[in-house]
């Protein structure tokens, strides 16, 4: 099933001719397991339904039977005409004309069955079968050629009622008969129920809904509303108008030309459907029918009576049946039953004074910058109104300033956030100037409308924001005193004489502001890109270090030294310790561990090796104060010599002078 | 006598420092004397537009301008009083440059849409991301862009030095904030960079011809008040670009830079980036220039 398309143009709406099978789907697959079931049961020949086939002899020589479901409908109903033909090289069913009923084809399906290597096909067409008029139709035998000799079915009867019934309606058909009726008598949007034909709805190939999201409203309130073209799926349709609303109690948003497409299903029944999304406002108040119109052409799919004098045509394929299909156009209005609107008049007790005319549901929200300025210097209050409802009626918040402020004509944009146009948020933006440095806030705004939940009048107000105003440099008084009396009215400046028409001009300003001596950018001054190198250089200073810092830090040679630097100190520290607690054992220790490690880092060797002869043999007269703090150390251990702190720190002072001459001269070991 | 010596030495290191301060303020007291001199021009010119003069007016802001410089509101009231006579290239000029410094006032804005309008212009709606990046100036996001520049070379000199200092989170997320601000600085500077070579025609029925010369033909007309890109200049022409894809040499007196490279404020004219030749006038009133 393909989805209506709408061109440009035209506002045509194309909906292609097909097998409707959620209609059908029931009885057709009824009657198809029925004669899958017959095709199966060997030997049998018990047919199904009313009308079972030709009692054949086998499957070999072909059989052609039709079935009729159900057998009585109701004007505006449909039957499916099923008829089966078995057989080798069996050709396509012709139906014989009925006077008063009408025949569509359907489509077909087929089943292949080979026995002992004999195959036989079994074929089941569907017709949808309509009457024109009620009464007792017999549907002549379906005759098909089977095996080059004609075979025919048995004849089937069906029963047409004059009027429809509500509990069988499933193979509702569009009528032409039915197009302009409208008998329903005024409703109320609540009356329609969703997924549900309503009683002037049922069998009409198209029908138009108006659906308003309430029975009632207040003067000026905007009540959205979907405007919905329903199309039974299976009919083409140009629209030629978009729908009209009628009653003169509204007013009622442009429609969109490109409608919402979408489908369906009513009552077991798949329409296409178009939805107009818009909004009408009520203009006087009491009891208003609402209506709407549609103009379309209807293509109603038609089955050709002709017979071909040849038999069966090259087109005379299901396949075809698409694009040769005749359709019989016919012009319609679509009309919906007159809806009942109540409009309920504004209550005139506790009427807001700025009382514009809004009706719904509003939020106000306002801004003002800069919240710090000096005197004189412009500022703006952006004010912004969310909501839904009326915002054509929405009109600009009250701003409650006095004779120490000077303020502009707002300007208003609106910004909707549905298509038709109740939510959005409306936006105003005004200049003020305060004219006084003791003003400490810009003042509150107000708004009121009518709130349609509520019922009653709404005043919304926002906080006074706070300002910090400094002693202006434009100095408007001292303006007004250099030029006259230019700026004592309270209007902002406007000019007059022969441009004084141009009144959607913003006005002039009064503060001259901060100035600058040249409009040349900061990119384009040379002393501003050569500073540019202070950062560039800092990054690359900072990779560099950071990139030495971890070459530093995976170096084994780097961290032997700090290790040994470390240990020197240590050494150092006790022997300062030492000193201080008259131990000489313990000095002489520390000494030696201090030496060792540094001697023993500069030749490359494990520190506890190096001995007082090594050092003498390597460094000679070079280090005579390690030399005699070794030799020293081992006078303290095996003669008891006893060393006061002061000769204590003398050695100690020379064995760190040593050892730094050491570390930075680092002379090759003598070997 | 060694007090007199004093005293004398004394009086003398006073006068020098008194006489120090004069020169030292003396400056301070004639700017401020400019200052002043700029306001009250402008402040008459305030004066002579709200009663209709608006040739007074020109000549007050202008004479305003080349005595304080650019303001905003100044280039405002100088495009309403160019406006109000009618001129609308010269109008749609000083409203760009008001808008150039300071994007987001909504007078100008609204006064520009007027005067595109009043000259049969339609400039089409700005994307979302092109409005993001037009809310600050070219140098508000040079600054922003060099702030966090800076800021982020700091943070990296300081872990040369100190390794690791950039793993903490906060310094780290910092870092990424600084980048971030930095391209985005990047992104505004070269949206806000395409606007440089922007000129608008003032001249009436400028006629574009396809070479630089008197006799050349011309390939058409171009609308006052229109936004063109300046490409070059050849003794006295210019080379123009329309935002359709026209363009063609036009009398230099026909066309302004919104952003002038000289600092000329009498001519408040301006030569095209990239270019070698200059122009002279902002066309329109001839007289409102030689103030």
């Amino acid at each position: 099933m393909e989805h209506p398309k709408t061109n440009m143009g035209e506002k045509a709406i194309t909906l292609r001719r097909m097998p409707n099978r959620r209609r059908l789907g029931a009885g057709a697959m009824f009657l198809l397991a029925a004669g899958a079931l017959a095709l199966f049961s060997s030997g049998s020949q018990a047919g199904w339904g009313k009308g079972s086939g030709n009692s054949a002899a086998g499957v070999s020589h072909g059989r052609v039977s039709a079935a009729i479901e159900p057998g009585s409908i109701a004007m505006g109903e449909a039957a499916i005409l099923v008829v089966q033909i078995s057989g080798e090289q069996a050709g396509q069913p012709a139906l014989n004309p009925v006077d008063g009923l009408r025949f569509y084809s359907m489509g077909r399906s087929s089943q292949y069955q080979s026995i002992n290597g004999r195959v036989s096909a079994t074929t089941s067409y569907l017709f949808q079968v309509q009457a024109e008029r009620a009464g007792d139709f017999v549907i002549p035998p379906v005759e098909a050629t089977i095996g080059g000799k004609i075979r025919k079915s048995k004849p089937v009867t069906l029963r047409v009622a004059q009027e429809a019934s509500r509990h069988s309606r499933r193979n509702v058909l569009p009528s032409s008969n039915r197009l302009s009726q409208n008998g329903a008598s005024n409703y109320t949007g609540d009356d329609i129920k969703k997924g549900q034909l309503m009683s002037w709805e049922e069998g009409k190939p198209a029908f138009l809904r108006v659906l308003p999201r309430a029975g009632r409203a207040y003067v000026g309130e905007l009540l959205p509303m979907e405007i919905k073209a329903y199309f039974h799926q299976g009919i083409q349709a140009t629209l030629r108008t978009l729908p009209v609303i009628q009653g003169g109690a509204f007013a009622c948003r442009e429609l969109k030309d490109k409608p919402e497409q979408t489908q369906e299903i009513l009552d077991g029944i798949p329409y296409n459907v178009l939805t107009w999304y818009t909004a009408m406002s009520a203009v006087k108040e009491g009891e208003h029918p609402v209506s709407a119109e549609l103009d379309a052409i209807l293509g109603i799919p038609e089955q050709s009576r002709r017979r071909s004098p040849f038999g069966r045509g090259l087109f005379d394929d299901d396949f075809f049946s698409g694009f040769f299909q005749n359709t019989r156009e016919e012009l319609v209005k679509l009309t919906n039953p007159r809806l009942k609107i109540s409009v309920l008049p504004l209550p005139k007790l506790a009427r807001p004074k700025d009382f514009s005319g809004a009706v719904g549901r509003f939020k106000l929200s306002a801004t003002a910058t800069p919240q710090k300025s000096m005197v004189g210097d412009p500022i703006t209050i952006k004010m912004c109104i969310k909501g839904t409802g009326n915002f054509a009626r929405v009109s600009t918040p009250v701003l409650n300033v006095n004779k120490d402020w000077k303020t502009y004509r707002p300007s208003a944009s609106f910004k909707a956030l549905n298509s038709a146009g109740y939510t959005g948020e409306k936006s105003f933006e005004q200049a003020i100037i305060p004219m006084n440095r003791s003003i400490k806030t810009v003042p509150p705004v107000t708004f009121s409308y009518f709130d349609t939940e509520k019922e009653q009048y709404v005043t919304l107000k926002t906080k006074a924001i706070p300002l910090t105003l400094t002693a202006g440099t434009a100095r408007p008084p001292a303006t007004a005193k250099a030029v006259g009396n230019v700026n004592e009215s309270e209007e902002p400046v406007q000019a007059e004489g022969k441009g004084s028409g141009n009144k959607n001009l913003a006005p002039i300003h009064v503060a001259m502001g901060p100035t600058v001596k040249s409009l040349r950018p900061l990119v384009e001054n040379p002393w501003f890109i050569g500073a540019q190198g202070f950062p560039v250089g800092a990054i690359f200073l900072g990779l560099f270090f950071s990139r030495r810092q971890k070459k530093r830090s995976n170096d084994p040679g780097i961290i032997r030294k700090k290790q040994v630097k470390q240990k020197v100190s240590d050494s150092i520290r006790k022997m300062d310790r030492a000193i201080t607690a008259h131990d000489a054992n313990a000095f002489f220790d520390a000494c030696r561990a201090a030496s060792q490690e540094q001697l023993g880092e500069i030749w490359g060797q494990a520190p506890h090796s190096i001995t007082l002869a090594e050092i003498k043999h390597h460094l000679g007269d070079h280090v005579t104060g390690i030399a005699k703090v070794f030799e020293k150390a081992d006078a303290a251990v095996y003669s008891g010599e006893s060393f006061g702190p002061e000769k204590l720190q003398k050695f100690r002072d020379m064995v760190v002078r040593e050892l730094k001459d050491l570390n930075h001269a680092q002379p090759a070991p003598h070997h | 006598m060694s007090i007199f010596n004093k005293s004398k030495s004394g009086s003398i290191l006073i006068f020098t420092l008194v006489l120090g301060m004069m020169a030292l303020l003396s400056p301070l007291e004639n700017t401020a004397a400019e200052v002043n001199m700029g306001q009250d021009l402008f402040a008459q010119g305030n004066a002579a537009y709200a009663k209709g003069n608006y040739d007074r007016a020109i000549v007050h802001y202008r004479a305003a301008l080349d005595r304080e410089g650019y303001t905003p509101s100044l280039l405002y009231n100088l495009g309403n009083a160019y406006y109000m006579k009618n001129e609308i290239g010269q109008s749609i000029l000083n409203y760009e440059r008001a808008l150039y410094l300071d994007p987001g006032n909504a007078d100008v804005a609204a006064n520009l849409a007027l005067a595109r309008k009043k000259a049969g212009l339609v400039i089409p709606d700005p994307s979302s991301w092109k409005v993001f990046f037009n809310g600050l100036t070219l140098n508000g996001w040079t600054w922003a862009g060099v702030i966090a520049f800076f800021i982020f070379s700091l943070m990296i000199l300081v872990n040369g030095f100190r390794p690791g200092v950039l793993k903490r989170p906060v310094l780290k997320m910092m870092a990424c904030l600084c980048l971030l601000l930095f391209m985005a600085a990047g992104a505004g500077m070269a949206v806000q960079y395409e606007n440089l070579n922007h000129g608008i025609i003032t001249g009436e029925n400028a006629r574009l011809r396809v070479s630089p010369f008197d006799s050349a033909a011309a390939s058409g007309i171009v609308k006052r008040g229109k936004v063109v890109n300046l490409a070059d200049t050849y003794e006295g022409y210019v080379f123009i670009k329309e935002t359709n894809g026209q363009s063609g040499w036009i009398p230099e007196d026909a066309v302004s830079a919104i952003l002038p490279t000289d600092d000329n404020h009498q001519t408040l004219t301006s030569i095209p980036r990239s270019t070698v030749g200059k122009i002279n006038s902002g066309g329109g009133n001839p007289d409102m220039n030689k103030t």
